[in-house]
């Protein structure tokens, strides 16, 4: 009887051990904690997050800009312009308000200086969508790598514990023109 | 060792019938280390979800209790008193960017606009100030809130457009906002008036069909 309680004392404190084992394995450590929740998506399909959603309609090279308001964007690199529409899901209290372009280990975040004629920093409204252009200014070295890249979004500028949709550009294929106009901002279907 | 373990789990001593009579107490009298044990597991049930609630109640109050987070219902034709005023549904009014007398351009393709006209009737010197939202509850994909579309003119012989809320007014006025909405959102309708000084509640007024 002895043994058979000893036996059972040994296995229930192994049990113990073992799912404190896996609960320490699960656990997320460092800024695990806080990582945003990846929405991955594909160009041409919509891809939805929690108050954000936006479908990736072309993407192309250039080697400088024409936002045909009078700007035109020059580059010792290239520019990366991702056209796209966005929407918020639940509320209008945000904006496209994080968008980068990761390329291997390197992020670039979306250029402010075609100021207007960019979704990025744009207000977003619920349910009704609103399309243009999100513009990436990339060394040229960033390209011939061949190096994957992924387009990123959130409606916070800070996308911790929020969601992050990830959209794939396949940077190798892409047409690139030496002049590249830009489209309007346009609020509404298209 | 093992016998270690025994005595942890299973209470093979008892030191209360040890100690008084000086000898090791019978197998079916003696009480297992639960038992032994009750009223301090029972403590350790009621603290350990105690100290959770206390530690977390603070964070969760500072975060909902500035927000409008606990909305007051309000049936459609109602008048309800909130914030220092009375506020009533007057008028409310769907239109397309294709309907008569719509400014060319006012409203997004794709997208309607909900005009709401509430009359407010303060009851203090000065009307509250306040923000106007809509709410729309859907039966599947979650709910939407739409903020107001400040300093819109959706009609060309509308000159000055929606007005909003203005605690410059001391005496009855009527607000107006404007809402641009799916032209496919067919979810229940509801205006909220949002008061700051009221928060967290707010009023959610039901918008009559």
């Amino acid at each position: 009887m002895s043994r058979l309680r000893t036996a059972g004392s040994v296995l229930g404190l192994a049990a113990i051990l073992g799912v404190a084992g896996v609960v320490a394995h699960l656990t997320p450590e460092g800024d695990d904690w806080q990582e945003p929740v990846a929405v991955p998506g594909v160009v041409g399909e919509r891809a939805e997050g929690y108050n954000l959603a936006a479908t990736v309609s072309s993407a192309e090279l250039a080697d400088a800009l024409d936002a045909g308001n009078g700007w035109t964007g020059e580059t010792p690199g290239a520019w990366v312009v991702i056209e796209l529409t966005a929407e918020a899901v639940r509320d209008d209290t945000g904006a496209l308000l994080f968008a980068s372009l990761r390329i291997g280990d390197a992020t670039y975040t979306a250029s402010e200086r075609s100021r207007d004629t960019t979704l990025y920093r744009t207000g977003l409204a619920t349910g009704i969508p609103v399309s243009g252009p999100v513009l990436f200014e990339v060394p040229a070295a960033a390209l011939e790598a061949g190096e994957p890249a992924d387009l990123r979004l959130a409606a916070t500028d800070d996308p911790r514990l929020d969601s992050l949709i990830t959209v794939p550009i396949d940077l190798a294929s892409l047409e690139h023109r030496p002049v590249r106009e830009l489209p309007p901002v346009v609020r509404g279907a298209r | 060792m093992s016998g270690g373990i025994d005595e942890l789990l299973d209470g093979a001593t008892s030191s209360a019938s040890s100690s008084s009579s000086g000898a090791t107490a019978p197998a079916s009298t003696r009480r297992s280390w639960w038992h032994r044990n009750r009223l301090s597991l029972l403590a350790l049930v009621l603290i350990a979800p105690l100290t959770v609630t206390v530690l977390f109640w603070g964070e969760y109050d500072t975060y909902f209790g500035v927000r409008p987070s606990r909305a007051v219902p309000v049936a459609a034709d109602t008048t309800a008193v909130y914030g220092g005023a009375e506020w009533t549904v007057t008028s409310v009014r769907r239109v397309g960017a294709g309907d008569a007398g719509v400014r060319p351009g006012a409203i997004p393709d794709g997208a309607d606009a909900i005009l709401v006209a509430v009359e407010i009737e303060p009851e203090a010197e000065n009307a509250p100030a306040c923000t106007l939202r809509l709410h729309e509850t859907r039966a599947s994909g979650g709910d939407r809130s739409t903020s107001a579309e400040l300093g819109a003119r959706v009609f060309a012989d509308d000159p000055l457009g929606v007005s909003g809320c203005s605690s410059d007014e001391t005496t009855t006025y009527t607000a107006t906002a404007a809402f641009f909405v799916p032209a496919d959102a067919r979810g229940d309708m509801s205006l909220d008036v949002i008061a700051g000084d009221e928060l967290p509640r707010f009023l959610r007024m039901r918008l009559s069909d």
